[in-house]
């Protein structure tokens, strides 16, 4: 159960994606999660789909197997949802059948546009925290959209966990092997992870929590409320652009679904 | 713009406290996404929503071991930030999920003006999270397009589906601990 294989690690490219503020990335995205909830056509929704795929591939240099594993996923759950809603939802207009289970254009055209925008969203979110550096993005809520400096520390705080439960990790699956115990195969195994690396890791990440916390304190956390920064986040002129580029895109997806 | 959850009230101890929660069940809940999806593909809602407690989960625990205002709804929002950045199959949805099941464990706690801390009290407010979850499945997944009966059931008994979870991992695992000598923030009186 090691994080990384998961994690959509933030990493410095030279690409355009990276080079604009957090803050048109963050409207970048909370323009598409609307624009794709608002669409209910399946074609509208693939042409989202197109489109973010193309962005994160070309602007943000994002490969295909980069993409993988968390993408693939959610394309089984689209796969899954797709068939067995098609046959739920049905229609009058059959098109083909599947031994004596009609699929229906009406069903699938519904069923389409929500599998597809499970994977509209995730691409998304793939393409802006692989984009984005977490520091920045903590410091433009902060400075930006006023969210208090303690949260943002405590974003930052989740993320400095993350290799540490990594290291660990490792230490207890070594700890594991050292004393004969077998680690189950297939869905059970990540079953069976969440408790025998779970529990450990918080009943750790809990006893050092003291320590963390007078680190904080002797760092004069929260001691003052006026605060300054080494980095000033802006609103650069490329992210206004980036962003009104993209939403001439999904004004053209939404008008394709009320085309339709 | 975002309204004060009033952080002052934690001690440092007590923000660090809701931060390895949060950390710890991002990663748990990112692999519990994708049980969950595998659940889904198998036996639809039915199958899928037995696994949808572990969700319910780091909010409740932190407002148990910590016991103060706002507790829940804050580590379940930073857990829900955890999920996204880790790389969760559901992305996005994530952060509406955090948010309403929050504002859901805040309701039910405050029904003891947040002075009860128990199986009861926990219990309620994961109840109260599971049809505040179910309203973004609902827009999520378009639901209102499709037949009341494939959904419905499922969905309804969901407060009733996490309840184990919820209870032995969010009650049962801190008490755990605290037999196994470790000291609980609430106990500190700090």
């Amino acid at each position: 159960m090691t994080p990384r294989r998961l994690l959509f690690s933030y990493e410095q490219k030279n690409s355009f994606l990276n080079s604009i503020d957090p803050i048109s990335k963050l409207f970048w995205v909370v323009a598409i999660f609307i624009c794709s909830l608002l669409t209910s056509h399946a074609l509208p929704q693939l042409f989202i789909l197109i489109t973010i795929f193309l962005i994160g591939t070309f602007l943000a240099k994002i490969s295909i197997k980069e993409y993988g594993l968390i993408v693939g996923l959610m394309g089984v759950f689209s796969v899954s949802f797709f068939i067995f809603q098609s046959l739920v939802i049905g229609g009058p207009t059959v098109l083909f059948r599947i031994g004596w289970l009609p699929f229906s254009a009406e069903g699938m055209d519904i069923a389409g546009t929500v599998a597809l925008r499970g994977l509209t969203l995730v691409t998304a979110g793939r393409v802006f925290v692989g984009a984005t550096n977490p520091r920045d993005f903590a410091l433009a809520l902060v400075q930006r959209l006023k969210v208090s400096y303690v949260f943002a520390l405590m974003i930052l705080m989740v993320l400095r966990y993350f290799p540490l439960f990594e290291e660990e990790y490792r230490e207890l699956r070594d700890a594991r092997f050292v004393r004969g115990i077998q680690e189950t195969k297939g869905v059970r195994r990540i079953f069976n992870s969440m408790k025998d690396y779970g529990i450990p890791l918080l009943s750790r990440g809990l006893r050092r929590a003291e320590t963390t916390s007078w680190a904080l304190d002797s760092r004069a956390f929260r001691a003052f409320h006026q605060r300054t920064y080494m980095h000033e986040i802006g609103i650069s002129k490329k992210g206004i652009l980036f962003v009104l580029a993209s939403a001439a895109l999904m004004i053209i997806g939404l008008a394709m679904n009320y085309c339709i | 713009m975002v309204p004060n959850l009033g952080f002052e009230k934690w001690s440092s101890l007590e923000i660090v406290v809701m931060v390895v929660i949060a950390a710890v069940f991002g990663v748990i809940m990112t692999y519990g996404q994708f049980l969950f999806d595998l659940a889904y593909a198998a036996g639809g809602f039915w199958a899928a929503n037995l696994l949808a407690g572990v969700f319910h989960t780091p909010g409740l625990m932190a407002a148990y071991m910590i016991r103060k205002k706002y507790t829940a709804f804050t580590t379940q929002m930073l857990n829900s930030v955890a999920t996204v950045l880790l790389g969760s199959p559901t992305g996005l949805n994530d952060f509406m999920f955090g948010f309403l099941e929050g504002v859901g464990f805040e309701a039910g706690l405050a029904i003891w003006r947040y002075k009860r801390y128990d199986w009861l009290s926990i219990g309620v407010a994961a109840a109260l999270s599971a049809p505040l979850s179910s309203i973004w499945v609902y827009v999520w997944l378009s639901l209102w397009t499709q037949p009341f009966w494939s959904w419905f059931p499922a969905e309804g008994l969901k407060f009733l589906y996490i309840q184990p979870y919820v209870l032995s991992i969010a009650v049962g695992l801190p008490k755990s601990l605290e037999k196994a000598g470790m000291v609980l923030p609430y106990q500190r009186g700090v």
